[in-house]
Formats: C-alpha cells, sequence, structure tokens
C-alpha cells in the first residue's frame, strides 16, 4: 500500500470514527427538557391560549421544551388508555374528573400527595383525585351545569322571576307547551350515554337521594327520595323537548325553549353572538327551593404526572405551572369559562363582575360529582337505564330504580 | 433461485403489514376470547368458556343480537330487491341513463359517517320530513331517532337508501352479461314478460345474485357505523347491534376478553349464515358460469 493510499484510508477511518461519536453523542445527550403533554382543548378560541402558556413555561424554566398533543373528547379516552397499556404514556396528562380513579386504581399516576399539600387550600374539588386517601392528579378546570332561562318565554308564561322550586318549573313547562308554533318550556336530554345520568343526578341529590348508602355497602337509588326525584323528571320529560345537548342548546338559542340545563359552553355562545332575547342563568331548582339543596353535577379537567415518566420534577412543575392562579385567570378569561379551579383565581374582578358567571361559581360550590367507584361505568349504565324507562314509560318510576338498586348491589357484592 | 428470493422479497412489506395488524390482533383476539384481560394493568387471567357463558345470559347481549337480527331481515330483501328493480329500468334504453346511474351510485361513495350525519339531521324534530310525517302519525316529539320504535327503522330506511347504489351496479353488470339470443328465443317461443324473467333473467343472473346476498348478509351483520354516528345504541338500546355491543364492551368498559369473545360469536354466526347461503345457492350455481349460459 503507498503512503498516499494509507493516507486515504485514514482520513476515511477518521471520519467514520467522528460520526459514530457525533451519534453517541446525539444519542445520549441528556434530554432533560423535553416534556409531552396531551391535551383536550382544541377549539379555535381556546387552542392558542395553550400555546401561549405553553411559551410562557418554556420561558420561565429554561431548556425545558413542550411537545403538545392535542386530543377530542369522543377519542381521547380511548387513546390515553391504549398509551398505558404501550407503556408509552406522555408525561404530562389532562383528564376528565371521572376517568382518574381507573387509572389511579392501576398505579399508573404519580402520586403527588406530598406535593400537593400545599396547593390544597387554593384548588378546590379534590374528591375525583384522591383514592384510598392519596393524591393522583390536580383540579384544573371545573364546569358544573345550571339552568339557562330565556325571559322572554317566562313573561309569556306568566313568570316575572326565575323558577325556584320544582313545581314552578312543572308549572312553566305546562304554561308553554299550550302556545303554537311549537315552544317549550324545558329541555330534557333524550337517551345520550354518559350525559342523562348528569342530567338526573342533580335531582337526586337536591331531593335528598343518594347513590350509594352511607356506609358505601348497598345502592340507596330506591330510597323514597329516589323515587320521588325520578317521577318528578320522568313527568317533566312528559311534556318537554326531547333531543341530544346540542339540539338542546341549539333550541334555547333560537328561542324555541323558556329553560334548559347547560354548561359554560353555552354561556359562551351566548356570549360571543348575543341572541335577540333576555336570557339569564340561575341555580338548579330543588323540590323546597332552598339554597343548600339547589344541588347540581360538577365534572372537570384535572392534571396527572404519568407514573412511567422520566421528567418527574419537570412534568410536576408544568401542572404546578398550569394550576397557578395567574395562568388559570389568563386562561380562564380568554376562554370565557367561569369555574377556573383555583379559589384565588375565582375571586378575580373579572368572574365577579359578571352575574352570570357568578351563578357558576356559586352553583360550583353547591354542587357534587359522582362517587369514585371500581364499578362506575355498569352503574352508570343502570342508572341511565332506569332514567330511560322512566321516561319512556316502560316502568313506574320506582319499578326502575328498584331494578336498578337490585344490579348495582350485585355489583357491590361481586 | 435468485429469483424465487425477490419473489419472497418483493412482497414482504405487504406482508409484514398484513401480519403485524391483521393477523396478529386476529389471533391474539381469540386468545383472550378465553381470558380476562384488563388493559390498564396487563393482567391476563384465564377463565376458559365463561365469557362465552356470559355471553349467553347477557341481556344486553341477546338484545344486540336480536336487534342485528331485525337489521339483516329487514333491509336485506329490500336492498336486493330493489337494486334488482332499478337495475333491470335502467337496463333498458331509457333517456338520461347515465344520469340516473349516477345519481343511484352517489350515496354509495359517500362517507357512511356524511351520509349518517345528513339523515340524523333529516330525522331530527325541526326537519321538514319530521313535521310531514309526525304529524302524519301523531308521533311524540323528539324526532324519528329519540323514539323505541323508529329508531332502528329509520336506520334501516337509510341503510337501504344508502346500499343500494353499488348492488344496482353489481345487477347491471350481470343483465348486461345475459345472451341477447336467449331473450330473442323467448320472444319467438312467444313468452311474455314475466316468462321470459324466470326463464331467462333470473337463471343468467343467479350467480350474481348469491354474491350480493352473501355480501350483503356479511355487512349488515357487521352494522355500527350508522349506530355509532346517529344512536350510541339508544334510545332505550333499541339500536344497539352486536358490534356496538362489541365497541362498547371492549373500548369503552375495556373489557377485551369479553368483547373479543363476542366478536368471536359474531364471526360463527356470519359464517353460519354464510354456509347455509353457500349450500342453498350451490346447486344451481354449480352449472352456471357467471356470464349466465350453460356451462
Amino acid at each position: 500500500m503507498t503512503l498516499e493510499g494509507c493516507k486515504i484510508l485514514f482520513e476515511a477511518m477518521r471520519k467514520v470514527a467522528l460520526l459514530a461519536i457525533l451519534l453517541i453523542a446525539a444519542c445520549s445527550k441528556k434530554e432533560t427538557g423535553k416534556l409531552t403533554w396531551w391535551q383536550f382543548w382544541t377549539d379555535p378560541q381556546t387552542r392558542p391560549l395553550v400555546t401561549e402558556l405553553v411559551a410562557k413555561f418554556e420561558k420561565e424554566n429554561p431548556g425545558a421544551k413542550v411537545e403538545v398533543t392535542d386530543l377530542t373528547w369522543a377519542d381521547g379516552h380511548e387513546k390515553i388508555t391504549v398509551a398505558f397499556s404501550a407503556g408509552q404514556p406522555p408525561d404530562v396528562l389532562e383528564l376528565g374528573s371521572d376517568w382518574i380513579y381507573e387509572y389511579a386504581a392501576n398505579k399508573l399516576l404519580l402520586d403527588v400527595t406530598q406535593k400537593a399539600e400545599s396547593l390544597k387550600k387554593d384548588l378546590a374539588f379534590w374528591q375525583p383525585a384522591m383514592l384510598d386517601g392519596k393524591t393522583y392528579a390536580l383540579p384544573w378546570i371545573l364546569g358544573t351545569r345550571l339552568m339557562f332561562y330565556n325571559f322572554d318565554l317566562l313573561n309569556k308564561a306568566g313568570f316575572y322571576d326565575v323558577p325556584v322550586t320544582w313545581d314552578q318549573l312543572a308549572k312553566l313547562n305546562k304554561e308553554l307547551a299550550k302556545f303554537k308554533p311549537k315552544i317549550y318550556g324545558f329541555g330534557a336530554n333524550a337517551s345520550e350515554r354518559h350525559r342523562l345520568y348528569k342530567k338526573f343526578l342533580p335531582f337526586l341529590w337536591s331531593a335528598g337521594g343518594e347513590i350509594f348508602s352511607e356506609d358505601g355497602k348497598s345502592c340507596a337509588l330506591n330510597s323514597p327520595e329516589g323515587v320521588q326525584a325520578l317521577k318528578f323528571y320522568a313527568d317533566l320529560c312528559q311534556r318537554s323537548l326531547l333531543a341530544t345537548q346540542a339540539n338542546l342548546d341549539e333550541a334555547f338559542l333560537q328561542g324555541k325553549l323558556a329553560a334548559v340545563i347547560s354548561g359554560d359552553w353555552l354561556l359562551k355562545k351566548l356570549k360571543n353572538a348575543p341572541p335577540k332575547f333576555g336570557y339569564t342563568t340561575a341555580l338548579m331548582p330543588s323540590p323546597d327551593g332552598q339554597l343548600y339543596s339547589r344541588t347540581s353535577f360538577a365534572g372537570g379537567e384535572f392534571l396527572a404526572v404519568s407514573a412511567k415518566s422520566k421528567q418527574k420534577e419537570l412534568a410536576w412543575r408544568l401542572v404546578q405551572f398550569l394550576t397557578r392562579p395567574d395562568n388559570q385567570v389568563y386562561f380562564c378569561r380568554n376562554a370565557l369559562i367561569p369555574t377556573p379551579a383555583s379559589v384565588t383565581a375565582q375571586a378575580d374582578p373579572f368572574f365577579l363582575s359578571d352575574a352570570n358567571y357568578k351563578t357558576f361559581i356559586e352553583q360550583l360550590q353547591l354542587a357534587q360529582s359522582s362517587p369514585p367507584h371500581p364499578h362506575w361505568v355498569e352503574i352508570e349504565q343502570a342508572i341511565e337505564e332506569a332514567v330511560e324507562q322512566a321516561m319512556y314509560k316502560k316502568k313506574s318510576a320506582k319499578q326502575a330504580l328498584d331494578d336498578a338498586a337490585a344490579k348495582i348491589n350485585a355489583l357491590l357484592r361481586s | 433461485m435468485a429469483k424465487t428470493k425477490a419473489g419472497f422479497l418483493l412482497p414482504l412489506p405487504w406482508t409484514l403489514t398484513l401480519l403485524v395488524i391483521w393477523i396478529f390482533p386476529l389471533l391474539w383476539s381469540l386468545v383472550l376470547a378465553f381470558a380476562d384481560y384488563n388493559l390498564l394493568s396487563g393482567e391476563l387471567k384465564w377463565v376458559g368458556l365463561e365469557n362465552f357463558k356470559k355471553l349467553f345470559s347477557d341481556p344486553y347481549f341477546i338484545r344486540a343480537l336480536k336487534n342485528t337480527f331485525i337489521f339483516v331481515i329487514g333491509t336485506l330483501p329490500f336492498t336486493t330487491l330493489f337494486a334488482l328493480l332499478l337495475a333491470m329500468a335502467l337496463n333498458r334504453p331509457v333517456r338520461g341513463k347515465n344520469f340516473f346511474k349516477a345519481s343511484f351510485f352517489i350515496p354509495t361513495i359517500t362517507s357512511l359517517v356524511v351520509v349518517a350525519l345528513i339523515f340524523t339531521q333529516l330525522y331530527s324534530e325541526g326537519s321538514w320530513l319530521y313535521r310531514w310525517l309526525g304529524q302524519f302519525f301523531n308521533l311524540p316529539s323528539g324526532g324519528f331517532l329519540l323514539s323505541e320504535k323508529t329508531a332502528l327503522p329509520s336506520i334501516m330506511i337509510m341503510d337501504i337508501w344508502a346500499a343500494i347504489g353499488y348492488y344496482i351496479l353489481l345487477f347491471l353488470v350481470a343483465l348486461q352479461n345475459v345472451p341477447q339470443e336467449l331473450y330473442e328465443a323467448a320472444k319467438v317461443e312467444g313468452a311474455d314478460g314475466w316468462q321470459t324473467f324466470w326463464a331467462v333473467t333470473f337463471p343468467s343472473i343467479k350467480p350474481m345474485l348469491f354474491f350480493i346476498v352473501t355480501l350483503n348478509t356479511i355487512k349488515s351483520f357487521q352494522v355500527f357505523t350508522e349506530v355509532f354516528v346517529m344512536t350510541k345504541g339508544g334510545p332505550l338500546g333499541s339500536t344497539a347491534t352486536a358490534v356496538y355491543f362489541i365497541y362498547e364492551e371492549g373500548l369503552f368498559r375495556f373489557k377485551m376478553g369479553y368483547a373479543s369473545a363476542a366478536a368471536y360469536l359474531l364471526f360463527g354466526i356470519i359464517a353460519l349464515f354464510s354456509y347455509f347461503l353457500f349450500k342453498s345457492f350451490k346447486s344451481d350455481a354449480e352449472v352456471l358460469t357467471p356470464a349466465g349460459t350453460k356451462a
């Protein structure tokens, strides 16, 4: 081999070695700052806020890089479950309040009991995030359902104030049924799975009923209070507009519906495009109209860190950052959501200066969520079935609830 | 030798995909059908035939099967009959034939999700159809899809409308392959229209008829998209079909073993039906070539 040849060979070897070193360096380069976050805010008004918050976080934490993935409510639950099952979950997850239990029970979420201690005062609504006394997620943006009323239609029915008791709501429904072309007093959800129970539970709670007995060992649905609630709800539905939630909201916006149970999304629509009629929000009615009994359903979005995350510290910092009062105020103000989980944020003048926002926060304080339970999906199905059967007059309220209670009791024993 | 190697190598990307995302899950779900599998914890517990036993006593599954049978029996004959009639109408010189052909075929090439969304509007309370028919039959408020009695039939009618175009096309192919001489011979023999249909047309298109009925049976047993988009199984479970049941158990409750068992049971039912269809058609189909002439 000539010297020239040796030189070329040497040069080539050096290059290969350099390349290899570069490659190794690239692979082992400590990616301290990279985080993945799966979240659900996809509508065009809200999504840019997520981007802004992430940019702010990256600025506050030099070297951090957050990769955001958007999910939809239609298939997000499936995708998260599959990701956990495949052992490739993201570092930070936004979770619906009723999903936390199953993931926590399978030890997939980071136990943040100690870390969250200092935040317990500021954030409200911890019940869905707890399992066996431990905390697995932080409440972030909450949501509750309350009554929306159309003032013009209320006046038409001879009402000069919003209904406070069940009897008044029933009367409103009856009065408006007479008019032609058709308008409705109340709009009820028809057979929408995973929605129907959220509409019935406020009535159950307002009447003083519960799903489980106090010791949690049996089903209390078929108590006299429960039967009273379902009987009232089923009777109310007879004259009501039966439709899906989307169509009910639409009917309300078109001024064909005097009262509907809905959430912050409807208020957002009303604020974005003010209707011709006067509207207001109000607390849920109850049998006696007393404040303490005007209960509603609450849920919300929670933030959790996956137990498998390699970036637990940084992930926790992101979760903490997002639930910080100033960031919650910024997010909720611009997304027109009146119910941040932070109590400090709730007291922001922006929310207090608007009567409807105030009602939301007031209702949230009176609201409950479905009790966490390993058999919840089946229990939910049994409740919805009972409500449907009473609504469609297949069974009496008592019979429907007795059957549901028998089913749930069998689940509790298994 | 090199040629053989290339022969194995070239379809490799396709074969691998087939194995990984088709065959493997298929076999894995057969394994799961005999197990209790928790997707989240990864726990797998053998339960033998327990899943299948449970299915037969599960009122939701029985109801889903019942709804599926109603769907199959309620759509299959109509889809086939209407498709045949329309194909025969199109098989003669009609003015604007291509226009009709295209308009019958458009629902078929439209995504079923889109069709289902359009019909959801059409069937809802505010639509002209509901105002018109609802007043006539005195139906309760809420639209067709929110009443237990009308929800499933409404989906079935939509399905017939949406599926018919494809079968018209298949029937047309068969009809155009019937030799003209046979018709001429029938004419010479003095056969009237009805006799010509039974003696010439029907035997000639029988293989295609078999194909269409089998295909449509299998497709109808697997009805899912319409239900998922339009009713999610409601109201009162009146539109919950077998595949929808499998979806709910598997992808909503994550009971993978139970859902797999249901899926294999449905597979068995479909296989059984196809077998009987095959048997009942076979005796004639054997002696006929698809072109319709006697071999």
